[in-house]
């Protein structure tokens, strides 16, 4: 590692310099393809301008203002609030029951059960939807299929509000739920046993033992996961995109999906699809600033 | 299995459930979960046989009727279609993306969370402000500005493309400085009196000590580029048919089910399901220690 | 378990190494000649149906096949969900074509970005002379003409499975009448249910995006015009004739003559051929469609005009929506761009009436010169029913060409639709859905500004 000897011999100045040149690719990456985009994205969202050869020019905040009156966009800003918080709710609350019985499971299969939990959680958005969708489809698919033969009516999937939100949660939860519970569990086991044997002795049931002992130790899980999973479920297109595409109504419409889906956005111009995408930057920081707010009353209260 | 060690906390004992019933009945359940998760995957690879004309049809039976393997044909002549793609080109070009990103990155990064770690620089907790901050901003907002970005950079419609925009991650970072921070700093010392610089010190002692987040960060990394949709589809034109990215493909085969049929959207799927499978056996060893290192404590 | 997944892939291997070319894909050997030194001239196609998609190709290929022109023709299929997308970022990649396809209705939308420039100087006035009417209506604005229109297809048209609706329907003929049509499927669905035949359904109609331009045919029908006045001062969705349309979507939904969800609008010709639907509402191009991979269906699939409220035959019952290409405003050698326009459709009067006939008369010729020898090339062959051609040319000679006002006033009007078919009160939804109309129109602007009015 001879090239490394030009740098300055005493250990402070050589930590400023070697500081600056391990964190300078890093840095520089970020700022080409993350912070100037940005600072792009916001300069252009004051002008007027529509992909082409024409001049744009400048129009304060009327793209913001228009941003307001487009009601497909407002609904389906509302429509993921409602879907992240059904699937956070869901997957914490599950995952957490979930990994409360996966420690009681010894030997291999528990071994195995703990192992295979997370493997959907590496699969694609776009596989996901459309192994899902040969299960939604109404006249055919899997679902439909299996409850004709026993004599049912078939499910709308994408006629009903209710079944389309079914059918962008279950293949979400499915994905993601594995990998919380297993987040859950290895807090779980690494809550100290004499805490645990503690309260054996007192007698407490699972309940007790679970509010007083287990959520206290596992605040700073519960946080993590709903954090990371409130700030990529606002996000998320590529489910709703292949399972519902918007249907019915824009009823399961969600934000990025109504800014890539043209169809949808036909007549918007260009300068107000950025605009919009920076009132969905501003949104998911907002969300994140009330989880961590409430999660931090929590603290106290608990504490 | 030492990655699944049970015999952490309290699990040497474990809860004692005297109750049968309910044992058994917890069984149940975790049987009935993991049944859920192949479920869907199950009917994915029945329907991958069946007759493109059976796939929905009005007359629904679980196992295909006649079974073909005509889906799976269809992808070796895909590129004589008007996709004009080479399948198994794309999921090999996929793959190389993602595992040079994968190296890439995880250099980057691991030095970048290390420096934040471990040295002291000037203005090191503004720039560390900046890094962190970047993960807040969503792919959505920068998307149109980040193709401007890119072509002005010449960069449109090359390998380089795929790669580099994606490389530095404000999370890796973060977790790599998470793992590092936590280090037993005895080592550098030692290191120090023998000469060695703070770039060596990380070359010498972090770097082979560090597998486990390597292997989770590269796996993450490794998944999240192999997975990517979207920048791929936008930056690669269909000149460049060779650069096409497989969920791209996917994507394009399932809005034009007319020409081949749902089957082989299923079979291409299922088969692009297998690099992420290899990456889940390679990784489940390592998965606890991970998520222990990430950064919940 | 690895042993268990090394078992799962090497069966995997074992399948893809049994492979055979599948019967539905025709591996095209024709060679592709390339031109040394030419200018290239790159053109955005939408991606089709397959089989459409191939007579471009070939085109195409022929196109090339003469290399002492000086121009290398390149095309790339763009799939039309990610279309306007990808223009939009290839104009910020500046990686912009030089010649794209685009439809009727979208066209103005490319006019007011600039992205589509004004074409009249780049064909001789006979060109522009030799087209129809209508589609020199379309493509023209403030007498400039900004595209080249390539074929007209009328998008709403009625199919029909002959053997399944003797069979469900007891009756050989669909009644022209809205109302009859309704009993109709009343006795299918009945007799559907008797034979326990729950996965067929009498009916099918757009849903989703294409219920917003897939029922301008409707509502012309109905209420003798589209949403706005022609003028775009104020909506007519309070018309009689859309209440008249809300309800048989109540009735069709309601009554489950129609599947409660279903797949694209341009493929729905696939659920009357596999049998899923004994009727359904589809658009021309679904000739073509049945004829390339349903072609033992021949004889068994009819196509008539859609029914109307009234039972009259001489009502607009479809739009002529269909495509055209323009040069776009980064093309950098216009005339080349413009050559190849002229041998694709403007000029070889050859080369499109083998388009047409290889579409299988789905579509309509634009040029005069052409629709004659198409007409009469028609007349002299077997391929296509005599019924299918007839329908096409009496809907298309009635049809009207397709909206241009803002694309939210109609996804308002499929808002309604759908509303009513789920069963909210239709005085209601109507209401909403003229404010919603004509708040449109007074946010925009509208009011007086229909360019083709000019």
């Amino acid at each position: 590692m001879k090239q490394f000897h030009l740098l300055p011999k005493d250990k402070k100045k050589e930590e400023k310099v070697s500081g600056w040149i391990l964190i300078a690719p890093a840095l520089i990456l970020l700022i080409i393809f993350v912070i100037t985009p940005l600072i792009m994205a916001i300069y252009r969202s004051f002008f007027y301008f529509e992909s082409g050869p024409n001049d744009s020019y400048f129009v304060g905040f009327e793209n913001y203002a228009k941003v307001f009156q487009n009601e497909v966009f407002v609904k389906s800003l509302l429509n993921i609030v409602i879907m992240t918080l059904l699937i956070v709710a869901f997957q914490v609350i599950g995952a957490f029951l979930f990994a409360n019985i996966l420690v009681t499971m010894k030997g291999r299969f528990g071994v195995f059960a703990r192992t295979i939990i997370y493997l959907p959680y590496l699969f694609s958005g776009v596989i996901v939807g459309s192994i899902f969708t040969l299960l939604t489809f109404y006249n055919g698919g899997v679902i439909n299929g299996i409850l004709g033969n026993i004599g049912l009516d078939p499910i709308p999937f994408t006629y009903d509000t209710f079944w389309a939100y079914v059918s962008i949660i279950v293949p979400t939860l499915w994905v993601g739920s594995g990998y919380t519970t297993l987040i859950f569990y290895s807090g779980l086991i690494n809550i100290p046993k004499d805490y645990y044997e503690a309260s054996m002795v007192d007698g407490a049931n699972f309940l007790k033992r679970t509010w007083y002992i287990v959520l206290p130790q596992l605040k700073n899980y519960f946080v993590l996961i709903i954090v990371t999973l409130v700030t990529a479920n606002l996000q998320m297109f590529e489910i709703p995109m292949l399972m519902t595409n918007g249907l019915p109504l824009n009823e399961t419409m969600t934000p990025v999906l109504y800014l890539i889906h043209v169809r949808a956005n036909g007549n918007v111009s260009q300068s107000e699809i950025i605009a919009s995408s920076i009132m969905i930057m501003i949104f998911i920081g907002a969300i994140n600033a009330i989880v961590f707010a409430l999660t931090n009353r929590k603290e106290k209260r608990a504490s | 299995m030492s990655s699944l060690d049970l015999n952490r906390g309290f699990n040497k004992k474990e809860i004692p459930l005297k109750n049968k019933i309910i044992r058994v009945l917890l069984y149940i359940i975790v049987i009935f979960v993991l049944i859920n998760i192949f479920l869907p995957l199950f009917f994915a690879i029945l329907a991958m046989f069946k007759d493109k004309k059976e796939i929905f049809s009005a007359e629904f039976s679980i196992f295909p009727i006649n079974w073909t393997f005509d889906n799976f044909s269809r992808l070796f002549y895909l590129e004589y279609t008007t996709i004009g793609v080479n399948y198994f080109q794309s999921l090999f070009v996929t793959l190389a993306v993602s595992a040079i990103s994968m190296v890439l990155s995880l250099f980057i990064n691991s030095i970048a969370g290390y420096a934040f770690a471990r040295l002291e620089f000037p203005l090191k907790r503004t720039v560390f402000a900046i890094v962190i901050s970047t993960m807040f901003i969503p792919g959505i907002t920068i998307l149109l500005t980040s193709i401007s970005v890119v072509s002005a950079l010449n960069m449109m419609n090359t390998i380089w493309v795929l790669i580099i925009p994606g490389l530095s991650s404000a999370y890796n970072i973060f977790f790599f400085k998470q793992f590092y921070s936590g280090f037993p700093k005895d080592y550098d010392e030692a290191a120090r009196v023998d000469g060695c610089n703070s770039i060596e010190i990380f070359f010498k002692i972090y770097v082979p000590n560090s597998l486990t987040p390597m292997v989770i960060m590269g796996a993450g990394t490794f998944i999240g580029y192999y997975n990517s949709y979207l920048w791929p589809t936008l930056t690669i034109d269909q000149d460049h048919k060779g650069l096409t990215q497989i969920m791209s493909l996917i994507y394009s085969l399932f809005n034009d089910q007319s020409t081949l049929g749902y089957g082989a959207v299923l079979a291409a799927s299922v088969i692009a399901l297998i690099p992420a499978v290899l990456v889940f056996i390679i990784v489940q060893r390592y998965i606890r220690e991970g998520i222990a290192l990430s950064g919940v404590k | 378990m690895k042993k268990i997944l090394f078992g799962v892939f090497s069966l995997f291997s074992l399948c893809l190494l049994s492979c055979t070319p599948p019967s539905d894909i025709i591996i095209d050997d024709e060679e592709e000649k390339v031109e040394e030194g030419a200018t290239s001239i790159n053109m955005w196609m939408m991606d089709f149906q397959e089989w459409e998609n191939r007579i471009n190709i070939s085109q195409r290929k022929k196109f090339n096949s003469n290399t002492n022109d000086g121009i290398q023709l390149n095309q790339n299929y763009i799939n039309k969900n990610n279309f306007d997308e990808m223009i939009r970022s290839a104009y910020e990649s500046k990686n912009v074509p030089d010649i794209y396809m685009v439809s009727y209705g979208n066209l103005y939308k490319e006019i007011s970005s600039g992205r589509a420039i004004d074409i009249s100087g780049l064909f001789s006035s006979e060109i522009w002379n030799d087209l129809t009417d209508t589609a020199k209506t379309a493509v023209t604005y403030d007498g400039k003409h900004y595209g080249f229109p390539i074929n007209l297809e009328p998008s709403t048209i009625l199919a029909y499975r002959k053997d399944l609706l003797k069979e469900y329907g007891k009756v050989e003929e669909i009644p022209t009448k809205w109302a009859d049509f309704l009993t109709l499927c009343g006795t299918m669905k009945s007799n559907l249910k008797s034979a326990n035949k729950k996965n067929i359904y009498p009916f099918g109609v757009p849903t989703g995006v294409a219920c917003a331009w897939g029922t301008w045919g409707l509502q012309a029908s109905a209420t003798g015009g589209l949403a706005v006045t022609d003028d775009w001062s104020t909506s007519r969705i309070t018309e009689p004739g859309y209440k008249e349309i809300c309800e048989l979507w109540s009735t069709v939904y309601g009554n489950g003559y129609v599947p409660l969800s279903s797949g694209e609008y341009t493929e729905s010709i696939f659920d009357v051929c596999d049998g899923k639907a004994i009727t359904t509402m589809c658009g021309s191009w679904s000739f073509a469609s049945v004829l390339n991979m349903y072609p033992e269906l021949k004889d068994q699939v009819g196509f008539i005009p859609l029914p109307t409220f009234d039972g009259s035959k001489d009502k607009v019952t479809a739009t002529n929506g269909g495509w055209c290409y323009v040069i776009s405003s980064e093309c950098k050698d216009k005339a080349k761009a413009a050559e190849v326009i002229k041998f694709l459709v403007a000029e070889d009067t050859e080369q499109s009436v083998d388009y047409f006939s290889r579409a299988f008369y789905s579509k309509f010729a634009t040029r005069k010169s052409v629709q004659a020898l198409v007409n009469e090339k028609a007349s002299k062959q077997n391929d296509v029913p005599k019924q299918w051609i007839d329908t096409l040319n009496d809907v298309a000679s009635r049809a009207i060409l397709e909206p241009i006002y803002d694309w939210n006033i109609s996804v308002a009007v499929e808002g309604m639709f759908e509303e009513s078919a789920m069963g909210n009160g239709i005085d209601e939804t109507i209401a909403k859905c003229d404010k919603t109309v004509k708040d449109i129109i007074s946010r925009n602007n509208l009011a007086g500004t229909n360019p083709r009015l000019k």
